[in-house]
């Protein structure tokens, strides 16, 4: 553990490298990263990184898994031993939780990490007096560059040992007379606890989640009898800690006046915040960064359709037809297929961003759009989301873990998808045409680019404001902070940015993959069964009826599925549901495809393409000529007019149709609840808004 | 112990940093909110630091300051709960 920019992870990412897993706090969505390692023969240890924290008073639920699990012996993550890692170039500043944890009885190795740093800046340390002095042992090491990692095994092996040994004796604190007091009458309450692990106790009664409820009386009875403040408390505990390590820290480094490097932050900062070039330079990287997600990924994505597409057809090919195969084929590869095919944007995604996390730059941007965000609910880190769900919503989503404040977090996790992301791109494209006509506004606009880029508009309008109405709706006791630190810029470590990604891609892949994989097939089922022999006889009778009107033999089995699908599962829900989306100006057909694509968006165009069987698979051009021919059968009318064409559009803006997305939704806040309510919002607006257009237009 | 106790948390101190203008300089005597103590304490900035505030966000709201060696972004009603002096 230690603080926030100390180079924690780093020295993590260094112990455990690729052996690392990622779980979550017990109830919560604090990210647990466990690592085993093998130190020598016979040390087997577990390493867990701990959120960064400033001390045991939190401010966020970061720093509360700290404290409750640090003084919780009961905790499954309760630890044996404590690597603190401190920042050398900045120990005065980051020993206070280090002198804390000594005092809660447990054993603590002082790591003292950017010895590389502290090297070029002539910064030298006394380790053998710092080590006496803190009653701890002390190792020297670099993250970045590996050294002192040969030691820090060695120490860690050592304390290992004899783990009793590294317990500190005499406390860093003394409690003063009334604290002490306090906690000597708490004691038979707590037992086996030091005084210090009692007075954190006092200060966090009301919200230690592993005190039961008779515990927490009694124990704010007894505080009440003394004159507690908490916060006076902190304030004066905090300031007694400096005063005693600031000395020694002091007497422990020996310094060389050099300024050189945190000048060249401050330039640079001048620049990257400046009032104006700074949002604009935000701006252009954000674009890269969409530019990357959007355009790069696109030729993995299509390798991965193209070896999905080639595997279903070996398979098709090589086992003898069935519902096996097609299982199989549509079910199971199709859904693998919809899982690998988001890895590529996943990974480019989180590539750029934890890079610029790396370099120090995110922070800023933080900084930067605070306030602009404050306004809706949501947190200066929320822009990123924002920005990058217009690309693909679920790494987007996925990214919006390093907003510190859960109400802020979850807000912008549910307002994320409004975004028009890539997969609306082909929805939008067939259907734009039956809007607006081609032709250019003003001599120089293309009508239906300002079309598409209105719908864009629209989607970023509904996050917006849906993110205000949460912020009115949704209670949170925590208090929002900006407080934020601005750390030096730095030269990225490849190694923690390639763990990024791995690990945001495996858990995409492991996790939202599994409902992903289950949605798939159910899908896949509805729209390959029907009632009875339902559609076998559907096919019987188009077999019959492309017969006689002598098509040929891809247009004939291109009508034989059209019936099939008509007489499916899939196709009864679509005829079930029509009365309720009737007013929307949606037939059976949209119908289906509106299920359908629930899989994925971009889906509606295949679906289309199958119930007005075109025989090639169609693309978007034949599509959108076969959906312009098509009338209604009773008015002569064609069906996609512009009322129903723009109703349809609009449903596609704001309905929540992406599974994957509710998947990692339910993923990221660990409950049903949220996705659910997002699901039923979201859908709720489009039908509402589509059935507003309709009305108005028809 | 430079800090005053939170006897006016909402109120406006007389020296509070927020009345600071970018580029001017002075040090932190102590802290009018103990909630806003507690935590700046806990990341290093102590009474008795240099505090220069050095530029607004670009759409307002908050600050960015050097205190000591360290860069902070703070809020307006953060920058409040902290009193200066002249340096």
């Amino acid at each position: 553990m230690g603080n926030p920019n100390s180079g924690k992870s780093s020295v993590f990412n260094r112990l455990t490298g690729m052996r690392q897993k990622v779980g979550n706090f017990p109830g919560v969505t604090v990210d647990k990263k466990l690592g085993e390692v093998q130190f020598g023969d016979s040390l087997r240890v577990n390493l867990i990184d701990f959120p960064g924290a400033y001390s045991l008073y939190p401010t966020s639920l970061d720093e509360r898994i700290v404290v409750q699990t640090l003084i919780n012996p009961a905790d499954p993550n309760f630890p044996d031993a404590i690597l603190y890692v401190a920042d050398l170039t900045r120990l005065d500043k980051h020993l206070l939780l280090f002198t804390q944890v000594l005092d809660l009885g447990l054993p603590v190795l002082l790591v003292l990490n950017m010895a590389d740093v502290a090297e070029q800046d002539g910064l030298e340390v006394d380790l053998a007096q710092l080590a006496e002095k803190l009653n701890a042992p002390v190792v020297l090491v670099s993250s970045r560059t590996g050294q002192g990692f040969d030691e820090l095994e060695l120490a860690i092996t050592k304390m290992a040992a004899e783990l009793k040994g590294y317990q500190a004796v005499l406390p860093f604190y003394d409690l003063s007379d009334s604290e002490q007091a306090m906690a000597q009458a708490i004691s038979p309450l707590f037992p086996h606890t030091t005084p210090y692990q009692r007075l954190v106790l006092m200060h966090h009664l009301e919200w230690l989640p592993f005190l039961g409820e008779r515990e927490r009386q009694e124990a704010s009875c007894i505080r009440s009898e003394y004159p507690f403040q908490s916060l006076r408390s902190q304030v004066d505990e905090t300031m007694a800690r400096y005063d005693t390590f600031t000395p020694i820290v002091r007497r422990s480094l020996r310094t060389a006046k050099s300024v050189g490097k945190h000048d060249l932050s401050t330039r640079l900062d001048g620049v990257l915040t400046h009032p104006l070039s700074g949002p604009l330079i935000f701006l252009l990287l954000m674009m890269l960064v969409f530019q990357a997600v959007y355009a790069w990924a696109t030729y993995p994505m299509d390798a991965i359709d193209w070896v999905f597409g080639a595997l279903s057809g070996a398979l098709k090919s090589a086992l003898p037809a069935g519902w096996f195969v097609d299982l199989l084929t549509d079910g199971i590869l199709a859904g693998l297929g919809g899982i690998v095919v988001f890895v590529p944007q996943i990974a480019i995604l989180f590539l750029l961003v934890s890079l610029l996390e790396e370099i120090g730059y995110m922070a800023r941007a933080a900084f930067m759009f605070d306030r602009l965000m404050q306004f809706f609910g949501l947190n200066g880190r929320s822009i990123i989301a924002l920005i990058s769900g217009a690309a693909c919503a679920i790494p987007a989503i996925m990214s919006a873990r390093t907003i510190g404040n859960q109400k802020e977090r979850l807000i912008t996790i549910l307002v994320t998808p409004f975004i028009s992301c890539s997969a609306r791109i082909p929805v939008y494209t067939v259907l734009i045409g039956f809007v607006v006509p081609p032709g250019r506004v003003f001599g120089i606009f293309n009508a239906q680019g300002l079309a598409f880029m209105g719908l864009y508009l629209l989607g970023i309008l509904a996050a917006l404001l849906s993110a205000l109405l949460f912020k009115y709706i949704l209670k949170s006791r925590e208090r929002s902070f900006l407080m934020l630190e601005l750390p030096e810029y730095r030269v990225p470590v490849w190694r923690n940015v390639g763990l990024t990604v791995w690990e945001k891609v495996s858990t995409f892949v492991w996790e939202a993959g599994k409902i992903i994989m289950v949605i798939s097939v159910i899908l896949w089922a509805m729209a390959s069964f029907g009632p009875g022999e339902a559609m076998a006889e559907a096919r019987q009778e188009a077999s019959v009826q492309a017969a006689s009107a002598q098509l040929d033999a891809s247009a004939t089995e291109a009508l034989r599925s059209s019936r099939a699908l008509e007489a499916s599962y899939a196709g009864h829900l679509g005829k079930w549901i029509e009365p309720a989306i009737a007013p929307l100006g949606f037939d059976w057909k949209i119908g289906i495809a509106l299920i359908t694509s629930f899989a994925a968006r971009e889906v509606f165009v295949g679906t289309m393409a199958t119930i007005y069987s075109l025989a090639d698979g169609g693309d978007e051009l034949s599509v959108r000529e076969r959906l312009a021919a098509e009338k209604n059968p009773i008015t002569g009318e064609p069906v996609y007019n512009a009322a129903t064409s723009f109703s349809l559009l609009i449903f596609y803006v704001f309905a929540m149709m992406c599974m994957s997305t509710l998947a990692v939704v339910k993923r990221e806040t660990l409950s049903w609840k949220w996705p659910l309510i997002q699901f039923f919002f979201m859908t709720g607006l489009a039908y509402i808004s589509s059935f507003l257009a309709y009305q108005w237009l028809s | 112990m430079g800090t005053n106790r939170a006897d006016y948390p909402r109120e406006q101190h007389p020296h509070a940093a927020s009345a600071y203008k970018e580029g001017q300089r002075g040090q932190v005597q102590g802290f009018s909110s103990d909630y806003v103590a507690g935590k700046l304490i806990a990341m290093g900035v102590l009474p008795g630091a240099y505090m220069e505030v050095m530029r607004r966000a670009p759409l307002g709201g908050g600050w960015y300051v050097r205190i000591g060696s360290q860069n902070l972004a703070l809020r307006k009603d953060e920058l409040e709960g902290i009193i200066m002096r002249e340096a």
